[in-house]
C-alpha cells in the first residue's frame, strides 16, 4: 500500500534520512491513511530522548554544527577506527605496536615521511572536493576513477606533446586534465538529463571505458605510447614515456617540510569550495538543488543546467587529480595509473558527509595510510592490513549516524503505535 | 439468503479521530453496491478493514453468513474478497502474465497462467494480451490486468476503488458492462467506491452514503434524485455566509455586501481585467490526464476557491502555477502576459506565489535554516557580486519572523525542527513577502491547529484586500465557503462549474463535485 514510485534516490547519506524528529507523530504518511483523517496537533514537546538523539545526529550532520565539534567527533571516530583495525591486525597475528609504529613512522615520523603523506593526500583531496560539489548538488556522480584517468590522459597529451617551459607546461597540463575530466563527467550528465540514464550507472560504466581508452592510447601506435628510445626491450609495454623533469611538480619548503605543490593546490581548492558552498549565491543554488529539486524548480533553478555544471565541476577536480598523479607521483602513464584514487577520493567525500573541511582531515588520514603502509612490508606485515585499518576507519566514521538514525526510527515507530 | 457481506458496528480511530464510527454496511449477493462519500468520509478505511489492511477496534465482519476474521489481505483473498485499488500495484517492467503470477500462489507456470488469463478475458470481454509488457499498456488496459488478476481467483466479492477516475468515457462504459456480466453470470457482488453520482445512479443497485466516518443514508440510486444524493454526500451543515462571518468574528457588513458588488476590494469582480487567466489548460502526466481544458480567471482582490473531491487535478493546477507542469494545450497569462509554464521559475518571475500542498517536500528545505528558507526566493537581491550577504539575509529573516509571528528560537534553527504550523507560516511569509500578483494556496490549513488556521485565513483576506488575486485550492468545503468570493469546482482536470458564494449550496456543490453540471 505504499505509494508506488516513492523511491529514494540512491546513495543517500544517513543525514539526509527523511525522518522528522519533531513531527514524528504525523500520521499523514502512515500507509493506511488514504482516507485522510486530519493529522493530530503538532509541535509541542521538543525535549526528551528523541530530541537528544536528534541533536547528537545533528552534530554529525554536515554544516549543522560548528567546525570544532565536527573535528572532535571526527577524531573520536578516527581513533576508534584505528583501534578496531589494530585489533583485527592483532587477531591475525601481527603486533599492533609494530603496525602503529610503522604507520606513524611512514607518515608523520619525519619531514620526508610528511612529504610522502602530503603527496599521497593531494590527489585524494582533489577528488574528494569535486565529489563534495556534485553530491551537494544531489548529483550522484561516482565515476571519479574514470575522470581521474581522463585527467591523467589530458595531462599526458600536454606533457608529452606540448613544447613549453616547465611552469607553462604544468599550468597547461592541469587545465587539460580538468577539461578532460569535466568532459568525461559531462557525458554522464548529458545521458542523465538528455536520456534519463541514472548517473550512478552511467558514470560508473564510464570508468571502464576510460580504462580502455587509456590502454589504447598508451599501447602500440597510440599517441602516448612509449617508443622506448632504443632501450633494450623498450617500446613493447603499454606505457607512456617518463614525464620530463621540467614537468615534475615542484615542492614548496614550509617549516622544514617539502610540501608538494599539488597538496597546496588541493588545500586551496578545498577552502574555496567550502566557502563557495556556504556563501556564494551559486553555492546556495547548488545546495538548494541538492536538498530539494522540487523547490529548486519553483525558484527558477534549472536542474539540467546546474546539475550538469556540478557534475562537470566534480569531473574537473578529479581530472586535476589525474594531473597531480602523473606529474607528482607516477611520472608515467600506465594502465593502472589512477590506482583507485578516484574510488578512495569518493569514499573520503562520502565518509566526510560531503563536508569539504572534514574531507581535508580524512584525505590526510588516507594519505598517511598510503605513506605509512609502505613501511609495513619491511617488518613482514602484509600491506593489506592498511586497507583493513582504512576500512575500519570509514566504518567507524559512518556507523554512528546510521545506528543513531536506526534507533531513532524505531523510537518514532513505537511512539506512533502507542 | 444471507447477505454476501455484512459489516456491523465497525469502529476505527486514527490518533483519536474517528475514521469509521459504528458503521453498518451490507452487500447483497449478486449486486453492485455503490459506496459514496467525500474524502475523509471513511470509505477507504472501511474497505481497508474488509481487506485486512487495517484492524478495526470494534465490529464484526460476516461473509455469506459466516463470521470472518480478516487479519491480512491473504486471508481476504482466501475468503474470496479482492480489491482493485485506485493506484495499481503492477510492475511495469514485467509482462502481463508475470504480473498475474506475482499475485498468486504456488509454482510459476507460464502456459497455465496464460491460458487462465485468456479464459477470463474471453468470458468477461476484457481484452488483455498476456505477453504484453505492462509498462507499454494504457491506464485502461492496466486496469483490465488488475481486474483479470482478481477474477482469475473467482472472487465472490470484488471491491473497486474509484475505477473510472482515470478512464475515458468509452472505457468506463465497457467496465460497467463487464461488471454487470460479473454479477449476473457469476453471482459475484461488487462494491463500487465512487464520488461520481451519475455513475452510481446508472450502475449501482443500492448505495450507501458515508460522511465523517458514519453511514448517513442507504438508498436505491435509480429511485433517488441525484440532487438528494449530493446533499447526503456533502451534508447540510455548510456554513452560510452570515454564519461564517459571525463564527470567525469578522465584520459581517462587507461580507454580506459582497454579492451586491464592490465591497472592500479595489477592483470589483467583473469589470477588471483578470490578473490570472488560465485558458484551456490541458496536460497529461505519465500517460494519465492531469488537466483537461481547464479555464480559470482571477481578478485582483478576489479570493477564488477551487473545490472538488481530491485527486481531480488539484495538485496539477497547483503544479501548473508553480511552474513545474508543462501544458500540451492552452496557456497561462498573468496581467495579460503569457507565461512559459513548465520552465523552472517561470511563474514566479511572472508574479505568482505558491504555497504548495505538501510544504515539506515542495515548499521548503527541511535541512536548511529558517532564515535560508525565508530568503530562498530572493537570494539574488540579497547578494552582491555573487556572494550572499549573511547580514541582509538575517535582517530579512528577522523581519519576516516578526511580521508573520513565526515561533522560532533563532532564525538559524533548522526548518526541520519547526512545527507544521510554523513551517507553513515560513512558506507563506516567503511567498507573500515577494509581493506576488497572484497567491496560490493549496490545502493550506491541512494539519494546522485552530489558531493557526484563523491566523492564516486572516492573512489571506488581508492579501486579497491589498489587491492580490488569491487562489485557494482546498478539499475543505467549510474553508472554501468561508473565504471565497467565487467557487470553482474541479472535476477530472477541468472546471465543472463556478458559483458565486451567495448561490453556493450543498446540493449545487455536490452535483458539480460529482461531475454533474448544475
Amino acid at each position: 500500500m505504499n505509494t508506488p514510485g516513492a523511491s529514494s534516490p540512491p546513495l543517500r547519506s544517513p543525514e539526509q534520512a527523511p525522518e522528522d524528529p519533531v513531527l514524528s507523530t504525523d500520521v499523514s504518511e502512515s500507509p493506511v491513511q488514504e482516507d485522510a483523517t486530519p493529522p493530530p496537533p503538532r509541535g509541542g514537546a521538543r525535549r526528551g530522548p528523541d530530541a537528544a538523539m536528534g541533536g547528537l545526529l545533528g552534530s554529525l550532520r554536515s554544516g549543522a554544527r560548528p567546525a570544532t565539534e565536527q573535528v572532535l567527533a571526527f577524531l573520536t571516530f578516527l581513533s576508534l577506527g584505528i583501534g578496531v583495525g589494530l585489533v583485527l591486525g592483532w587477531a591475525t597475528g601481527h603486533d599492533p605496536g609494530v603496525i602503529l609504529g610503522n604507520l606513524f613512522e611512514g607518515s608523520i615520523g619525519s619531514s620526508i615521511s610528511l612529504g610522502y603523506m602530503l603527496t599521497a593526500a593531494a590527489p585524494l583531496l582533489l577528488v574528494a572536493v569535486g565529489a563534495v560539489i556534485c553530491m551537494r548538488a544531489g548529483q550522484f556522480n561516482i565515476g571519479q576513477e574514470g575522470q581521474v584517468t581522463l585527467g591523467a590522459i589530458g595531462a599526458g597529451f600536454v606533457v608529452f606533446h606540448v613544447d613549453a617551459s616547465g611552469p607553462v607546461t604544468i599550468v597547461l597540463a592541469f587545465a587539460g586534465a580538468a577539461l578532460a575530466g569535466a568532459g568525461w563527467a559531462l557525458l554522464a550528465a548529458l545521458l542523465k538529463f538528455g536520456r534519463g540514464v541514472d548517473i550512478v550507472v552511467s558514470s560508473l560504466l564510464l570508468v571502464f571505458l576510460a580504462e580502455q581508452l587509456l590502454t589504447a592510447l598508451i599501447s602500440g601506435d597510440g599517441p602516448l605510447h612509449d617508443d622506448g628510445d632504443g632501450v633494450l626491450g623498450g617500446g613493447t609495454a603499454s606505457q607512456s614515456p617518463r614525464v620530463p623533469e621540467k614537468a615534475m611538480l615542484p615542492t614548496i619548503h614550509i617549516l622544514g617540510v617539502d610540501v608538494p605543490l599539488a597538496f597546496v593546490l588541493a588545500l586551496v581548492a578545498a577552502v574555496l569550495v567550502a566557502w563557495f558552498l556556504a556563501s556564494a549565491h551559486a553555492g546556495y543554488r547548488l545546495r538548494i538543488l541538492g536538498q530539494n529539486p522540487a523547490v529548486a524548480g519553483t525558484i527558477g533553478i534549472s536542474a539540467p543546467r546546474l546539475g550538469s555544471l556540478a557534475v562537470a565541476a566534480s569531473g574537473a577536480f578529479a581530472g586535476a587529480a589525474g594531473a597531480a598523479i602523473l606529474m607528482g607521483q607516477s611520472f608515467q602513464l600506465n594502465p593502472g595509473v589512477s590506482s583507485s584514487i578516484g574510488w578512495s577520493g569518493l569514499l573520503i567525500a562520502l565518509a566526510a558527509r560531503t563536508n569539504a573541511a572534514v574531507s581535508v582531515l580524512l584525505a590526510l588520514v588516507f594519505g598517511a595510510m598510503v605513506a605509512g603502509g609502505g613501511l609495513l612490508g619491511g617488518d613482514g606485515i602484509p600491506v593489506d592490513i592498511v586497507n583493513v585499518i582504512t576500512a575500519a576507519i570509514v566504518v567507524a566514521l559512518l556507523c554512528p549516524p546510521v545506528l543513531l538514525a536506526a534507533v531513532r526510527r524505531r523510537r518514532i515507530r513505537r511512539s506512533v503505535e502507542a | 439468503m444471507a447477505p454476501a457481506l455484512r459489516m456491523a458496528g465497525i469502529t476505527k480511530h486514527f490518533n483519536g479521530v474517528p475514521a469509521c464510527f459504528d458503521v453498518d454496511f451490507e452487500v447483497a449477493p449478486g449486486e453492485i453496491h455503490g459506496l459514496l462519500g467525500q474524502n475523509g468520509a471513511g470509505k477507504s478505511t472501511l474497505m481497508n478493514i474488509l481487506l485486512g489492511l487495517v484492524r478495526p477496534e470494534r465490529g464484526e465482519v460476516t461473509l455469506a453468513g459466516e463470521p470472518a476474521v480478516i487479519r491480512d489481505p491473504n486471508v481476504a483473498r482466501a475468503l474470496g474478497v479482492r480489491m482493485v485499488h485506485q493506484h495499481y500495484s503492477l510492475i511495469p517492467t514485467l509482462s502481463v502474465w508475470e504480473n498475474v503470477v506475482l499475485s498468486g500462489e504456488g509454482r510459476v507456470d507460464r502456459d497455465r497462467t496464460i491460458a487462465q488469463i485468456e479464459e477470463v478475458s474471453e468470458r468477461f470481454g476484457l481484452e488483455v494480451s498476456p505477453r504484453a509488457m505492462v509498462g507499454d499498456l494504457s491506464v485502461g488496459e492496466q486496469q483490465r490486468v488488475e481486474l483479470v488478476t482478481c477474477l482469475i481467483d473467482r472472487p465472490r466479492l470484488l471491491v473497486l476503488d474509484e475505477p473510472t477516475a482515470v478512464l475515458t468515457r468509452q472505457e468506463s462504459r465497457s467496465l460497467f458492462t463487464m461488471l454487470r456480466r460479473l454479477v449476473d453470470q457469476d453471482g459475484c457482488s461488487v462494491v463500487l467506491i465512487s464520488h461520481n453520482l451519475a455513475e452510481i445512479t446508472a450502475v449501482a443497485h443500492r448505495a450507501t452514503v458515508m460522511r465523517g466516518g458514519r453511514v448517513v443514508s442507504r438508498v436505491i440510486p435509480a429511485e433517488t434524485p441525484v440532487a438528494e444524493l449530493a446533499r447526503h454526500m456533502i451534508g447540510r451543515d455548510l456554513p452560510g455566509t452570515a454564519d461564517v462571518a459571525a463564527a470567525i468574528g469578522a465584520d459581517p457588513a462587507p461580507v454580506a455586501a459582497e454579492p451586491a458588488g464592490p465591497a472592500p476590494v479595489p477592483a470589483g469582480p467583473g469589470d477588471a481585467e483578470p490578473v490570472l487567466r488560465i485558458v484551456g489548460a490541458t496536460a497529461t502526466h505519465e500517460g494519465t490526464r492531469a488537466l483537461d481544458a481547464l479555464d480559470l480567471e482571477i481578478r485582483a482582490g478576489e479570493i477564488v476557491g477551487v473545490a472538488g473531491v481530491e485527486g481531480n487535478g488539484q495538485q496539477w493546477l497547483s503544479a501548473l502555477l508553480a511552474g513545474s507542469l508543462s501544458l500540451q494545450d492552452g496557456e497561462v497569462r498573468v496581467h495579460g502576459q503569457r507565461v512559459p509554464v513548465g520552465r523552472p521559475g517561470s511563474t514566479r518571475r511572472a508574479g505568482v506565489g505558491v504555497v504548495p500542498e505538501d510544504r515539506k517536500t515542495s515548499g521548503c528545505i527541511l535541512d536548511m535554516s529558517v532564515a535560508d528558507n525565508l530568503a530562498l526566493a530572493g537570494l539574488k537581491s540579497l547578494s552582491r557580486a555573487g556572494v550572499v550577504s549573511r547580514r541582509k539575509l538575517h535582517s530579512l529573516a528577522e523581519r519576516l519572523v516578526e511580521e508573520f509571528d513565526i515561533a522560532v528560537a533563532s532564525v538559524d534553527q533548522p526548518m526541520r525542527s519547526l512545527s507544521g504550523g510554523n513551517q507553513q507560516k515560513v512558506v507563506l511569509a516567503r511567498e507573500m513577502s515577494a509581493g506576488p500578483a497572484v497567491l496560490v494556496l493549496a490545502q493550506p490549513t491541512r494539519g494546522l491547529d485552530v489558531g493557526a488556521v484563523a491566523d492564516l485565513h486572516e492573512r489571506m483576506r488581508q492579501a486579497a484586500a491589498a489587491g492580490v488575486a488569491v487562489l485557494l485550492i482546498s478539499s475543505d468545503l467549510n474553508e472554501i465557503m468561508q473565504l471565497s468570493d467565487r467557487i470553482a469546482v474541479i472535476y477530472r482536470g477541468r472546471i465543472q462549474g463556478e458559483l458565486a458564494r451567495a448561490e453556493a449550496d450543498p446540493e449545487k456543490l455536490g452535483l458539480l463535485m460529482g461531475g454533474v453540471s448544475a
